[in-house]
């Protein structure tokens, strides 16, 4: 080693380095005179430091404590955000899963439209000209057909090709991954916190 | 880590989890525990032993206000110093570094024990050069040197990686050991 392990000698010394790189710093100590100075100065400086005294506080332990406890407010201050964190968490899995079935059926109605010439122009004809059925009072079997062909035209319109969906279904698959990854984070610290009640139960 | 270590770090754990329920008493206990810590660490970033009393019981108190963000993920201390430290380095700037570094005070627990005269110059160097240092290089010092934290814990308290931690503490070293060789020759 010709380079002087300059950081990694304040970490050796700390006994912060791992064993590989403990050996590494030994080996380097043993052939390198400055580098021995320098871990010798290291360890002079530490002696000084340490050599200054602890201040001592002035006020007595039950006095700062009590000066403190005036000064607590009641409760410690807690976002309430419980609800919403919880919703955000059963809502996301649900988002994403709903993207994922958009996706697949967008895909699938779009290769069955693009399967007939001219049925994507149709389509988008018969979409724009049901805007006015709206105010006919044709019944439930009308309106319902209406929305039928709105919701075959929100599938079948957006122009997917491989590419963009296959983005898109990686996309959803990552970010519910990093559900999964949170969401088992979080319940291993709900367990700790779960151990520690049931310590201060005890 | 021991058994006696692992021991009390639950038994915080506990005291932190009943604090955060609204345990005053809890809480109390953790002020007590960790009292003097805090409050070194305070001085030793201000360099006034009065400041430092008071700066302390605020980083209480604003541990207090904001231990409903606490996670047992970083331990209690680092997450405390940080804020002792974070409070420190406010107190710095607003007084403008209005310590005078030549007038530093050695703390009454010093002059109370019969030190020499060298001594004290000895200490009142020391004092200065550590004041002396960039705030940033001074607090990766006083928590490793005279709070004792890991490295890790170091990262943790100040929200800086561990790699910045080493450099930090090895300019600060280094400036401290141009600064004090005489008092280290002394030593």
């Amino acid at each position: 080693m010709t380079i002087h392990p300059d950081l990694w000698l304040d970490a050796y010394l700390d006994g912060e380095l791992d064993a590989v790189h403990s050996k590494q710093v030994e080996a380097h100590l043993n052939e390198c005179a400055d580098c021995r100075k320098a871990i010798e100065e290291r360890k002079a400086l530490s002696a000084l430091l340490l050599d200054e005294p602890v201040l001592e506080a002035c006020k007595p332990a039950s006095r700062f404590t009590s000066e403190v406890a005036l000064q607590l407010t009641r409760r410690p201050y807690r976002r309430d955000i419980t609800g919403i964190r919880n919703l955000a968490w059963l809502g996301t899995p649900v988002a994403l899963l709903l993207v994922a079935v958009f996706i697949f059926t967008a895909g699938l109605v779009q290769t069955v439209v693009d399967a007939f010439p001219g049925a994507r122009a149709t389509l988008e004809q018969l979409v724009a000209s049901t805007a006015s059925l709206d105010f006919i009072q044709g019944g439930a079997l009308v309106a319902d057909s209406v929305d039928t062909l709105r919701l075959m035209a929100s599938f079948a319109i957006p122009e997917w090709n491989v590419v963009t969906f296959m983005a898109a279904l990686v996309l959803t698959g990552v970010l519910y991954c990093c559900w999964m990854v949170g969401w088992l984070t979080r319940n291993r610290h709900s367990q700790h916190m779960a151990q520690i009640s049931n310590c201060i139960e005890r | 880590m021991s058994s006696v270590q692992m021991e009390t770090n639950t038994h915080t754990d506990q005291l932190v989890c009943m604090a955060q329920a609204g345990d005053r008493d809890a809480f109390g206990e953790l002020v007590l525990q960790h009292r003097s810590g805090v409050v070194n660490v305070v001085y030793r970033m201000c360099g006034d032993p009065a400041l430092a009393e008071d700066a302390a019981q605020m980083a209480f108190i604003r541990a207090w206000q904001r231990l409903g963000d606490y996670r047992p993920i970083a331990s209690f201390r680092s997450w405390l110093y940080r804020i002792a430290v974070n409070l420190a380095l406010d107190e710095l700037r607003r007084s403008r570094q209005v310590v005078d570094i030549d007038r530093l005070e050695i703390p009454s627990g010093a002059q109370g024990m019969q030190t020499s005269l060298e001594q004290r110059e000895r200490q009142a160097a020391v004092q200065k050069a550590v004041q002396g240092l960039p705030p940033a290089a001074r607090a990766v010092l006083v928590l490793r040197e005279y709070a004792g934290l890991s490295y890790h814990e170091i990262a943790e308290a100040l929200d800086i990686p561990a790699g910045t931690v080493m450099s930090r503490l090895n300019y600060a070293r280094k400036c401290l050991i141009t600064n004090l060789r005489p008092q280290m020759e002394e030593l």
